[in-house]
């Protein structure tokens, strides 16, 4: 087992290698000079060169890459053009605000879509399926940021209940006051997670009503709701974790919109500001810690397989 | 009459399909003796597993089928319990040993647990006495090292070697009637002969009745006391294992006798096969069902179809020839 996680994690090295080379190219491709956008609309253009210059950016590509990838080996991300600090603290403080609606929203979504997912497929065809099936495509097809207005125009404009907008960490206002404001876009981006799981509960828990081994075990006897919830779900368990996994991979990037709209200062914020002000070294380090946390939920995710099917051997 | 653990009178078992409602099995009659191995045999399509799992209505009634005549457990009509009293019987009272032995275990549990679970719940034992028990009828069913097995997932067993935690599983509770669906049809020969003698002996020793379903004649001829050959949803002949061998009445089941291949004679001739495949369920023939694929056919089969007849004392045929025909073979 340990051989295997190892072996998982040195695959890291190649992955980030091609993943850092994407990025730089795409980035340094893109039209805009960032010397220019650091000094504004006034500056002239020989101040502009001489930013550029002192800044490295007139060397070839090659060079500025190597640079860069020599001082993330001695631990140095760079540092923003913009932003105070060092890149792991920015990123740190970033992070922070989107691993936390991450995973509210992953929670809300989970409650929500597995129970549903698993009554839409032991209804089938009736009532309660359809309903739960017109709502799941409903959110499937509602962007976010429409499901994050209407919350804000209902539940903070008309009723009052719910801050609009904002973040407050839990060692500044304690976890009631944190929640507040973490409650509106948690429930707007869970909803929307969990209009897919539902259905990928649904169809795996089909899959396996219609198996061999659940008319075996109603032949044994076994009563209806055990067989629901003993043979049936711990079978669809390894579908649900793996888009449970996939919300959390596409969530950890950052839900730019939905933090935008909440003004959260997440991940997804900082990558939106850090593009639009070319702060290339930022948007280098955002997608170098995507790419590793992608790398290292696949592997969770795989090990939690191993745990649910005995079939599943890691490492062979 | 006290020895008669099942009876089954006028089953049908009616699917709700895209295509309209389909009779897989249609007005199908037959009884289990204590301690008595029927045959149920005919080729596939022909309603021979449906009939043996709405015995235990496995399918869901809800939305998939339609129940009607009765079966009667001991003078107990089933279809008439509500779904929670089946439940005491199922696995019970009646068991059942399906074919595929991987799919119809859940791969992600013990052998042992799975064997467990009936103990525990019709029963009542605890955990551990179930464990006891489990690991006996492990040992019971011919399962070398009981105890390592007992943790075992079932993908970590040979295919013999789980069609034996099938039977322990079935058995377990020591039912009145086993229901061996094709229990040998995925085993290699010699694995086959193995379970085939564990059902046998087994019946022998806790003299439970036994369906089995099978296609294999060779194996009806070695196990069975009586036999039901079935032919599109309908059992069109019914006799004791001695009489369908020697003097099959039926064109069916002549057919099916005459498709084994035999040792001894010319080498020469070519295998007998009966003309045509089994109709699909929505093209079901009019008169009587056998008629397109029957080397007797004539008008009357066309237009009428024929009743199950008591020929002789444990003879029955569905046949308007059966004067005529004689030991076809």
């Amino acid at each position: 087992m340990r051989k295997y996680i190892i072996k998982r994690l040195l695959t890291l090295i190649p992955v980030l290698f091609v993943v850092s080379i994407a990025i730089f190219l795409l980035i340094h491709l893109t039209p805009g000079n960032p010397a220019a956008a650091m000094l504004g609309d006034l500056a002239t253009p020989e101040a502009i060169a001489r930013l550029s210059e002192s800044l490295g950016f007139n060397d070839p590509l090659p060079v500025q890459y190597f640079r860069w990838l020599s001082g993330v080996f001695r631990g140095n991300l760079g540092t923003s053009l913009f932003i105070k600090g060092s890149m792991i603290q920015i990123l740190r403080n970033h992070l922070v605000p989107t691993l936390q609606l991450t995973s509210y929203s992953i929670l809300i979504a989970t409650l929500i879509a597995v129970p549903l997912g698993i009554l839409a497929a032991v209804k089938r065809g009736r009532m309660p399926d359809q309903v739960i099936s017109m709502f799941s495509i409903v959110g499937i097809s509602l962007p976010s940021f429409l499901l994050g207005l209407g919350l804000i125009l209902l539940l903070s404009v008309k009723l009052g209940l719910l801050p609009s907008s904002g973040y407050h960490p839990i060692s500044e206002v304690g976890w009631a006051t944190h929640l507040r404001y973490m409650a509106m876009p948690s429930i707007a981006l869970g909803s929307i997670e969990a209009a897919l799981m539902i259905r990928m509960t649904r169809s795996s828990m089909l899959e396996i009503l219609g198996s061999d081994y659940i008319r075996m075990a109603k032949a044994k006897g076994v009563p209806r709701f055990k067989i629901f919830m003993k043979h049936a779900l711990r079978n669809a368990l390894i579908g649900i974790v793996t888009v449970v996994g996939l919300a959390f991979m596409s969530l950890l990037a950052g839900a730019t919109v939905t933090e935008s709209i909440f003004n959260i200062p997440g991940i997804g914020k900082l990558t939106l500001n850090s593009v639009m002000r070319r702060d290339y070294q930022v948007i280098q380090a955002v997608v170098l810690m995507v790419s590793l946390t992608n790398v290292l939920i696949t592997l969770i995710i795989d090990l939690i397989y191993g745990l649910i099917d005995p079939r599943v051997r890691l490492g062979q | 009459m006290s020895t008669r653990i099942l009876e089954v009178r006028n089953l049908v078992t009616s699917f709700k399909t895209d295509r309209g409602i389909m009779k897989a099995v249609d007005g199908v009659s037959f009884h289990v003796e204590k301690g008595e191995i029927l045959g149920l045999v005919g080729e596939s399509g022909c309603g021979k597993s449906v009939t043996s799992q709405s015995i235990m209505r496995l399918y869901d009634e809800k939305n998939l089928v339609r129940y009607e005549g009765e079966v009667l457990l001991e003078g107990r009509n089933l279809m008439k319990l509500p779904e929670h009293e089946m439940q005491h019987i199922c696995g019970k009272e009646i068991a059942i040993v399906f074919q595929d032995s991987l799919s119809s275990l859940n791969p992600v549990f013990t052998c042992g647990d799975q064997i467990m679970e009936a103990l525990i719940i019709h029963q009542g034992m605890s955990k551990k006495e179930a464990k006891e028990r489990a690991i006996e009828m492990l040992r019971l069913v011919g399962i070398p090292s009981p105890e390592k097995r007992f943790n075992q997932y079932p993908h970590e067993l040979s295919g013999g070697m789980r069609q034996r935690v099938m039977i322990a599983c079935a058995l377990s509770c020591q039912p009145k009637l086993l229901i061996a669906d094709e229990p040998t049809t995925a085993l290699d020969v010699t694995i086959q002969a193995q379970i085939m003698e564990l059902i046998v002996e087994l019946n022998r020793k806790l003299q439970m009745g036994v369906i089995l379903i099978t296609h294999d004649l060779a194996v009806v001829a070695e196990t069975c006391n009586r036999v039901a050959v079935m032919y599109l949803g309908q059992i069109v002949e019914e006799a004791d294992v001695n009489t369908i061998f020697d003097n099959p009445r039926h064109p069916y089941t002549m057919g099916l006798l005459q498709s084994i291949p035999r040792l001894e004679g010319e080498r020469a001739r070519r295998l007998h096969v009966i003309q045509g495949t089994v109709p699909l369920l929505n093209q079901i023939p009019k008169g009587c069902r056998f008629r397109p694929r029957c080397p007797y056919a004539a008008d009357i089969c066309q237009s009428e179809m024929p009743e199950l007849r008591q020929i002789s004392d444990t003879q029955f045929v569905r046949c308007w020839h059966v004067e005529h025909i004689h030991n076809g073979r």
